[in-house]
């Protein structure tokens, strides 16, 4: 049967092809001065393909046993055809689409692109970053060596310190009492299972929302007259040269900086010295350092995962709060609040870095 | 003693041996598969560079014939008042 008769039987049955090019025809993208922040969603769309496309080849060959792992990445890296390549794309996949990811939010944030009636888009938004940086995590922990080790059991720790329900948390993750074997089964399962099918139930909710509302508009451009050009095929080029752009850039990180792989985790050995947390936790790490140890007769990291979490659901709630921008006015003090939360977060992650 | 000492180059030397193995090469390690790499890394630059300018010839393309479908319906004749 050649391609065209099966092209016909299916549009026969199933015509979706002509109402999805009609529905990619009628979507319009507004063209103005802020339009490069709509890209920075597609790339980590883009990169979110990536990661899919290098976990399964990596799926393949690991082996998620503590008494196995370890080697079985040393196996991927070391005699498997292109392993280290597959491995080091996939690093630096997720660190791209990580980094993505915080600029689309803090892009979002400034030009209020959450304000209403988006505020359920800004919300899936900002539960796809939380999952991507859970996925970070559990990833790196898959390692099994003892820099993922000491951070995994820092990182449940730290949840473990949430009032009332941070045992429980701290519990949930570690499948037990400490960080075991039994760790490692679970986040392999968040990895491979739980997570990939939140992130593509949210990222279908949110394309869906997108879909639904179009592309907001900064206030800023609003009262300008707003050019509008279709989705299809302008802005989708667009989008494709963007992407292989990204694309050819990870594939250089991954080739010239393949991530390392420390000695193998053991469990009893004391955490090795100077041990740091993937750049996105650096801003927590420093910022319970400034925390002492006790603090009005209360545990000091305990008061200081308070305060995190707190200014984290304010982060969170912030389309609810703003009402103005809702209105459609400018609202000076919430933009004056991005800007501080922005600073925060890259002042303490270089900190965090240097020190 | 010179016994004792060679014994004790030999368990240094054995020692040494599956620490060094810890190591682990994360490209290939042979220089010749290394340069290969970097040369497809450089095939892969020029191939992907190649292929944003065609993607870019085809969208101006595409403009230029909305323009001209824009200008025959009207869109962009000035209106007298």
């Amino acid at each position: 049967m050649s391609f065209q008769r099966l092209k016909g039987w299916v549009s026969d049955r199933y015509d979706v092809a002509d109402e999805m090019r009609e529905i990619a025809r009628h979507k319009l993208v507004p063209v103005h001065g802020r339009e490069i922040w709509y890209y920075t969603g597609g790339i980590v769309l883009f990169l979110f393909i990536v990661q899919l496309i290098t976990g399964i080849a990596l799926a393949f060959y690991y082996v998620p046993y503590f008494e196995k792992a370890h080697e079985s990445v040393v196996e991927i890296v070391t005699k498997l055809n292109m392993g280290w390549f597959f491995r080091s794309l996939h690093h630096w996949g997720a660190q791209a689409a990580i980094f993505v990811m915080f600029v689309h939010v803090f892009a979002t944030l400034l030009l209020k692109s959450y304000r209403k009636p988006r505020e359920l888009l800004w919300v899936s938004g900002f539960c796809l970053l939380g999952i991507s940086i859970f996925f970070g995590l559990s990833g790196y922990f898959l390692l099994w060596d003892e820099r993922a080790f000491a951070a995994v059991r820092v990182a449940t720790g730290g949840a473990g310190n949430l009032p009332v329900f941070g045992g429980w948390i701290k519990a949930f993750l570690r499948g037990g009492i400490d960080v075991t074997g039994e760790t490692l089964t679970r986040f392999y399962a968040f990895h491979v299972c739980l997570l990939p099918v939140l992130a593509l139930a949210v990222i279908c909710f949110h394309a869906l929302l997108v879909q639904f509302h179009g592309m907001s508009v900064p206030l800023s451009q609003q009262k300008k007259v707003v050019k509008q050009v279709p989705f299809f095929p302008n802005i989708l080029y667009r989008d494709l040269m963007i992407w292989l752009f990204v694309l050819a850039v990870v594939v250089t990180l991954a080739t010239l900086l393949p991530p390392e792989i420390a000695k193998k985790a053991d469990p009893l050995a004391p955490p090795p010295e100077g041990v740091k947390p993937e750049w996105y936790f650096l801003f927590l790490f420093q910022t319970l350092k400034l925390f002492p140890g006790t603090l009005a007769g209360m545990n000091g990291e305990t008061i200081a995962i308070v305060l995190i979490s707190l200014a984290i659901l304010f982060f969170f709630l912030l389309p609810f709060f703003d009402r103005k921008s809702g209105r459609g006015e400018r609202s000076p003090l919430f933009t004056a609040i991005g800007i501080a939360y922005l600073i925060y977060f890259i002042v303490m992650t270089v900190v965090g870095y240097v020190t | 003693m010179k016994r004792l000492l060679s014994l004790m180059a030999t368990f240094l030397f054995t020692t040494a041996g599956p620490a060094a193995a810890e190591e682990i090469s994360l490209l290939p390690p042979s220089a010749y598969d290394r340069s290969a790499i970097y040369l497809d890394l450089a095939l892969f630059w020029i191939a992907t560079i190649v292929l944003i300018v065609l993607i870019r010839l085809k969208l101006r393309e595409i403009e230029r014939v909305q323009s001209m479908e824009r200008k025959e319906n009207g869109e962009t004749a000035p209106l007298l008042d």
